[in-house]
């Protein structure tokens, strides 16, 4: 078929094409393609790239849920959970955000944010309600896709730690992970965790922030900060709480002291010291060798100079060779002059003594070594410490020996007195050579010149009573001498030549006879009743002028050791009489009744010029007066059959005593009692011959018409009976008599005896 | 309007919820944040949820609700539009037709649903529930089958493309 002959048979078709106009609903496909498509693509452009995590658990990870979170944005989400082939770790796999793909670096940490609610620390809680969740913290390396989750919650979880340092100690027993590390009251960063280095000591590992890394130089200084401090001292009592979270968690603290060195650099080691001044003192170490080493603790004892704090004891060690403790001690900067070559270290403990109480502080504070700079120019590094008591002998090193039969009350430390002055110490008690109690005293330099070759030492009783008639005296020489006694010294008179070092005194059982310095006299007695040795008085019209230092018997006699004070030689001259002074109660009188209270005394009547003589013959009291009776009276016997006339009855002559009865003998043959009868001599002239004696005695009552009389001699007659005599006067009195007559005693009165 | 722009309209409203159709299950249709814990949920997703619950009957039916038969329905209008001018089995695409049409006025129910939780389902801090453009997707799609269906009118099964002409 030809064009042509289609032009010619073709006239035209009208040929509907409707189906072949597009029409605008197709937009709406492309336009829904687009949308879903721009969706997709910037869902898959908002994905960063999907890293690993290993975990040793992951306790609350479910893939496509838990979020990954840094800074509080969700910056990814788990995407699978998984256990590596060994059963031994989890690996959580983490698409993150295109934002967080920056997270994907070496040293990022990860860490599952796990609810911990402890002591001073509360964390993670909103992981209690929306479960845990894994946290990132940016860490600073090349692009990483696998990385290894941390166990533990880091300590900052914004930002990488500026510094990790090491805390080398001797124990750190309540610092712990989170324990606060202070600045000057700042909180600069925490305590990682603690362990033990490769020698068992305990070791902190701590970080400071980046912030405050710049703080910490290669001399700074770390000490811990107890939860809670409590110091007593004198006066005060102080109690330091930290702040809630250190009373809790305890902190550490660090400062620099002096000019900060170079910058710490990561990794750096420090010690950790008990407290802050123990962190101060950084200087250099010197060694104290001490005798003993009680109550030295390291760390704690402190090295003091004028009372102030300079140093520490840093180790205590036993040199077994030596015997000795040598304390390693390390002055505080700034004081490193004190270590100069003779510098002295004493070992001050807490000494209670009658001149004072000294070192009490170290009751609370602990002991501490006092410090006595020696020549600064030439420092040393080896010194030779002692304790307190040495140093006080070597400083007050004034010495005398004292010796006596006895040494009661008083001990080592009891004071030396001079005029109520202490002026040194009991040092020593012991048994001399002579297996004598000796006491060795020590008097203090500045009061050595007191103590002369004549001085005297007594003891000084606790307290002493002193009681007369009328008088009750006690003394109590102090609290001091109360407690322990003391010693006391004085030089009686004229000082001498000063005392010798070492020289040796006698020590007096008290004053009095101490005072009674003089050569001792010995006096006999028939009977030593009542007279005790360093008490019993001598006296002399009434005045102590003497004591008794000794009372032994001797051959059925007692004798008397007695010393007089000086300047009463008259009353050692022979011829002197020592009378035994008793109570002495009786019908006739009451005598020596002080020494009821104050004991028997010994009263002396000096003799006549004479030589001096040094052994006496004492009297007692009864002999005495009779001695005396027989010297004034005159004697005479009044025989009876029978009596109840007793000795010392008096002896009246018209009412009026003029003797008594000094005897009562039972005549030789039985038949009578003799009454033998002292009739003082002025009377004796009353007496003749002729007179008549009879009993005065007893109660003469006499039956009358108007009454009855009752007649009565005195008490004493009452009591004792008595014997009364007449003898007619007139123009013819009898005979004078000589003494010794023998009278008869007659019943009653001759008639008319009154006239 | 014509015929041949009903279809053609018809068909574009198909291609578009097909398309529409996988970003309508892939992305999450919303996201519930309860106590804290947020989770987007895809449609699948809250079925898996639901079955892992438990609660199969309700995922069963959700899953029928919201998968499947919109997935039908876009298969069945496809198949309608496909089959069109073509004299074959006209009665079965007339009955296939009415069907999805009548079940339509239902599809939306997930769509309420989750309008109804997004604003009832607000209770502050401790939960909430906010849409997604999943869902916007899905309602796109339920709109899509719902235009097609009613573009293409019941009679345009009965066209053949001889008759097509007039």
């Amino acid at each position: 078929m030809s064009k042509s002959e289609y032009r010619a048979t073709d006239h035209g078709e009208v040929v509907a094409r409707p189906g072949l106009r597009i029409s605008w609903a197709w937009l709406f496909p492309i336009l829904a393609a687009l949308a879903a498509g721009w969706l997709f693509w910037s869902d898959w452009k908002s994905q960063g790239p999907e890293i690993e995590i290993e975990f040793a658990a992951a306790p609350g990870i479910e893939p496509g849920k838990t979020s990954l979170i840094y800074r509080g944005v969700v910056a990814g989400t788990v995407k699978s959970v998984l256990l590596d082939e060994k059963l031994q770790k989890v690996v959580v796999s983490v698409r993150l955000k295109a934002f967080a793909s920056e997270l994907a670096r070496e040293g990022t940490l990860f860490w599952i944010d796990q609810p911990v609610i402890g002591l001073g620390r509360t964390s993670g809680i909103e992981s209690l309600i929306q479960g845990n969740s894994l946290k990132a913290r940016i860490g600073s390396g090349p692009p990483a896709r696998h990385f290894i989750g941390s166990e533990v919650v880091p300590l900052s979880q914004l930002e990488e730690p500026g510094l990790i340092l090491t805390l080398r100690s001797v124990a750190a027993p309540f610092l712990d992970r989170g324990s606060p590390v202070y600045y000057r009251g700042v909180i600069i960063g925490a305590v990682r965790g603690k362990a033990l280095d490769a020698n068992h000591k305990p070791v902190l590992s701590i970080m400071v922030e980046k912030q405050f890394a710049d703080l910490v130089s290669n001399n700074s200084r770390f000490w811990s900060l107890p939860a809670a401090a409590v110091k007593l001292g004198a006066g005060t009592l102080q109690i330091d709480l930290g702040g809630l979270k250190s009373l809790l968690l305890g902190a550490v603290t660090m400062d620099c002291f002096g000019e900060p060195g170079a910058a710490a650099k990561q990794g750096d080691e420090f010690d950790l010291c008990a407290n802050e001044f123990a962190a101060r003192v950084g200087g250099s170490p010197i060694h104290v060798t001490f005798a003993e080493g009680f109550g030295l603790s390291p760390g704690i004892t402190e090295l003091r100079y004028l009372g102030i704090p300079v140093g520490l004891v840093e180790s205590v060690a036993a040199d077994l060779s030596t015997g000795k403790i040598d304390a390693t001690v390390r002055l505080a900067a700034g004081y490193e002059s004190l270590r100069g070559d003779g510098a002295s270290f004493t070992l001050v403990r807490p000494r209670v003594t009658l001149e004072g109480i000294s070192g009490i502080e170290t009751l609370i504070a602990g002991i501490y070594i006092d410090c006595v700079p020696g020549d600064a120019s030439r420092p040393a590094d080896r010194f030779i410490g002692r304790n307190s008591t040495e140093a006080m002998a070597q400083e007050k090193g004034f010495t005398v020996s004292l010796h006596a039969k006895e040494i009661p009350t008083i001990e080592k430390g009891s004071p030396v007195l001079l005029r109520g002055i202490i002026v040194g110490t009991v040092r020593d008690k012991t048994f001399d050579k002579d297996n004598e109690p000796s006491l060795t005293v020590v008097i203090r330099r500045e009061f050595a010149g007191t103590l002369t070759a004549n001085a005297k030492f007594w003891r000084v009783p606790a307290t002493s009573v002193a009681a007369g008639p009328g008088v009750l005296n006690v003394e109590v020489s102090s609290i001091q001498t109360l407690w322990k006694g003391g010693v006391e010294f004085d030089v009686f008179g004229a000082p001498g030549e000063a005392a010798k070092e070492g020289a040796q005194f006698e020590l007096f059982a008290n004053e009095r006879s101490a005072r009674a310095g003089s050569p001792p006299i010995h006096i006999e007695f028939l009977n030593g009743q009542g007279l005790l040795a360093g008490q019993t008085q001598l006296r002399y019209l009434g005045i102590p002028v003497g004591i008794v230092e000794d009372v032994k018997p001797i051959e059925g006699k007692v004798l008397v050791t007695a010393r007089l004070d000086s300047g009463y030689d008259m009353l050692r001259r022979k011829g002197s009489g020592f009378s035994l002074v008793r109570p002495r109660i009786s019908l006739q009188g009451v005598s020596g009744l002080e020494t009821l209270v104050s004991g028997v005394y010994i009263e002396c009547t000096p003799g006549a010029q004479g030589p001096l003589a040094d052994r006496f013959c004492g009297v007692s009291p009864q002999t005495a007066e009779d001695e005396a009776a027989q010297r004034t009276g005159f004697e005479i016997v009044i025989q009876t059959p029978s009596t109840g006339i007793d000795v010392d009855a008096p002896v009246l002559y018209r009412g009026v005593q003029v003797g008594k009865i000094l005897r009562k003998v039972l005549a030789a043959d039985g038949a009578s009692v003799g009454l033998i009868a002292s009739i003082d001599r002025q009377h004796a002239s009353l007496l003749r011959d002729n007179t008549q004696f009879w009993e005065a005695g007893g109660v003469r009552a006499s039956l009358g018409f108007l009454g009855i009389k009752v007649q009565t001699g005195s008490l004493k007659s009452l009591a004792l009976g008595g014997i009364e005599f007449s003898t007619p006067s007139g123009k013819n009195p009898g005979e004078r008599i000589k003494p010794g007559h023998v009278f008869t005693l007659g019943a009653a009165p001759p008639k008319g005896w009154m006239k | 309007m014509t015929d041949t722009a009903r279809l053609q309209w018809a068909q574009a409203m198909v291609v578009t919820g097909i398309v529409l159709y996988v970003p309508a299950n892939v992305l999450p249709v919303m996201t519930m944040s309860i106590v804290g814990t947020v989770e987007p949920l895809t449609v699948l997703g809250g079925v898996e949820e639901l079955y892992d619950s438990g609660l199969w009957p309700m995922a069963a039916v959700v899953f029928l609700a919201s998968i499947v038969v919109p997935f039908l329905k876009l298969v069945s209008l496809s198949w309608i539009l496909f089959m069109h001018g073509k004299p074959v089995l006209q009665r079965q695409r007339s009955t296939l037709r009415r069907i999805v049409h009548s079940i339509g006025s239902w599809s939306m129910v997930d769509v309420f649903l989750l309008a109804i939780l997004a604003a009832v389902g607000q209770l502050g801090a401790l939960a909430g529930v906010k849409a997604e453009p999943g869902g916007f997707f899905f309602a796109a799609v339920l709109v899509c089958s719902l235009m097609a269906a009613e573009f293409y009118k019941p009679r345009m099964i009965w066209q053949t493309n001889s008759e097509q002409t007039p």
